[in-house]
């Protein structure tokens, strides 16, 4: 599966388009990791534990992405973008979504 | 006093449980609905898939949505947020917000004469307790032909 944030890929010829394909998850820490957090926020520097929630919640929202493309039958997903929200007090939102394509190789 | 409390309580559960659970099926099932009846193409890539643009004409379609989740799930969600791990009341109910946001997209094109969407945008806020979702694409008419 070829997964990109430009239209084209090089050396592909994009011979049909699927469709929007998309995949999110709000993800929260424990409130261990929220008090942790809190008394980083003291000195400062990164948060770690948010970072993870971010990563975890990033690979676990293209997988989304991903396997809503197989099932239409895409091997490449084209123009992905990422958003984030912060939908309650310590839970965080990350949205992927993309154009499902199927891409064939130009040689 | 405590009767009072507890009858607030009991309401609170059972609107959460009974209407607020059948609201979310019945919605998702009318959004699985629409989408499988539609014959729309939704991208958002900026070039228009599968269409000739000037020949058809094309127009820009804005949505917003706002929805909120009911008492019970938001309760639910805290204790979540003790133990960590996903929420999945938030979850469904931003991917509806979405997806209806993106149906409105669409309906629109459709009281234009057009039939897909390009260059799908999704934008987030908050509104007091609500969510907002604010959806923008440009319609434009396919040409079956060109793509599947």
């Amino acid at each position: 599966m070829y997964v990109v944030n430009t239209e084209m890929i090089p050396g592909m010829r994009i011979v049909a388009v699927k469709g929007l394909v998309q995949g999110n998850t709000v993800r929260a820490k424990n409130v261990g990791r929220d008090i942790a957090a809190g008394f980083k926020n003291l000195v400062g520097g990164e948060l770690k534990g948010y970072t993870e929630l971010l990563t975890e919640a990033r690979r676990q929202a293209v997988e989304r992405m991903l396997s809503q493309a197989e099932e239409l039958g895409a091997n490449a997903v084209v123009n992905v973008r990422f958003s984030t929200s912060a939908v309650t007090q310590g839970a965080a939102e990350l949205y992927a979504y993309g154009t499902a394509v199927v891409a064939e190789s130009e040689a | 006093m405590f009767t009072g409390f507890f009858i607030t309580l009991f309401c609170i559960v059972v609107l959460g449980w009974f209407f607020g659970g059948s609201a979310e099926k019945k919605h998702m099932r009318r959004l699985a609905k629409a989408f499988a009846e539609s014959g729309g193409l939704l991208t958002e890539i900026r070039s228009f898939p599968g269409g000739a643009v000037p020949a058809n004409g094309a127009e820009m379609v804005v949505s917003e949505v706002v929805i909120a989740n009911d008492y019970l799930k938001s309760f639910l969600a805290g204790l979540r947020n003790i133990i960590g791990g996903e929420v999945r009341s938030y979850r469904n109910l931003m991917m509806r917000a979405r997806q209806e946001a993106i149906l409105r997209l669409l309906n629109q094109a459709r009281e234009k004469d057009l039939d897909s969407v390009c260059n799908i945008r999704l934008e987030f806020c908050k509104i007091g307790l609500g969510f907002c979702v604010l959806a923008s694409g440009t319609a434009y008419k396919r040409q079956e032909s060109i793509t599947s």
